[in-house]
């Protein structure tokens, strides 16, 4: 199995802003979505759940399945410990 | 060669896409780099979205020791690659020989400790076998991968 090297480039800048959005918009997200998961599709928040399989789900019956970010989003900020 | 990564609440990130040839996986996947860690692992929910039945792999060889919890560990066995965009839009590669650890995080949960959802990771292994540098200079907001 070969990688397309511009397929692949597409995907990665696609996740980025993606994610890119996530991390900016995290407040009014913690605000509306919170302690779910949300499916988001060029920087627009397209469906959310708080199960990620039912979400993952839906997200995998759409013809752009791979151009979404699942992610999920806690009610309040924590600190991180890994 | 650097490859800028995002800065977010958890800490510095990195979009890569994951492949395995012999599962025919490709996923992109936004992954933590986690100098803490010895190894890498991919979260359940990312090995979910490729479609890794995560309870049908082996346990991992070897018992984990977390400061963030218990967690249950699998090993993806086959050859994985890991393809990282560098700043001139090209893609540089780098070769998981063993394949990746994937984790799930323990159902436990208390007011102030969440045991949320799995986070993917980059450890050290990734650093070492990549031959990149990390480089943080967080009082500027910036992180980089840089390549010889």
């Amino acid at each position: 199995m070969m990688v397309n090297p511009s397929e692949a480039l597409e995907a990665i800048n696609r996740e980025r802003v993606n994610q890119e959005w996530i991390n900016k918009s995290l407040p009014s997200l913690r605000r509306k979505f919170g302690d779910r998961y949300i499916a988001v599709r060029a920087r627009k928040v397209i469906d959310s759940d708080k199960d990620f399989e039912k979400l993952l789900a839906r997200v995998r019956k759409l013809s752009d399945s791979g151009s979404v970010t699942i992610e999920y989003v806690t009610a309040l900020e924590y600190l991180w410990l890994l | 060669m650097r490859s800028r990564l995002v800065l977010s609440e958890r800490g510095i990130e990195v979009v890569a896409q994951f492949t395995c040839p012999a599962r025919r996986i490709t996923q992109t996947y936004n992954f933590l780099i986690d100098t803490g860690s010895s190894a890498s692992y991919l979260g359940w929910e990312d090995a979910t979205k490729a479609g890794i039945k995560v309870e049908e792999l082996p346990s991992s060889s070897k018992p984990i020791f977390g400061f963030g919890g218990a967690a249950d560990v699998k090993h993806l066995k086959d050859p994985s690659f890991l393809h990282v965009r560098f700043e001139d839009n090209t893609l540089e590669t780098v070769e998981l020989p063993d394949g990746i650890l994937v984790y799930r995080p323990s159902r436990r949960k208390t007011t102030h400790w969440q045991s949320g959802p799995s986070v993917s990771l980059l450890g050290r292994d990734f650093l070492r076998m990549s031959g990149w540098k990390l480089i943080a200079n967080l009082p500027r907001e910036e992180a980089y991968l840089e390549s010889p």
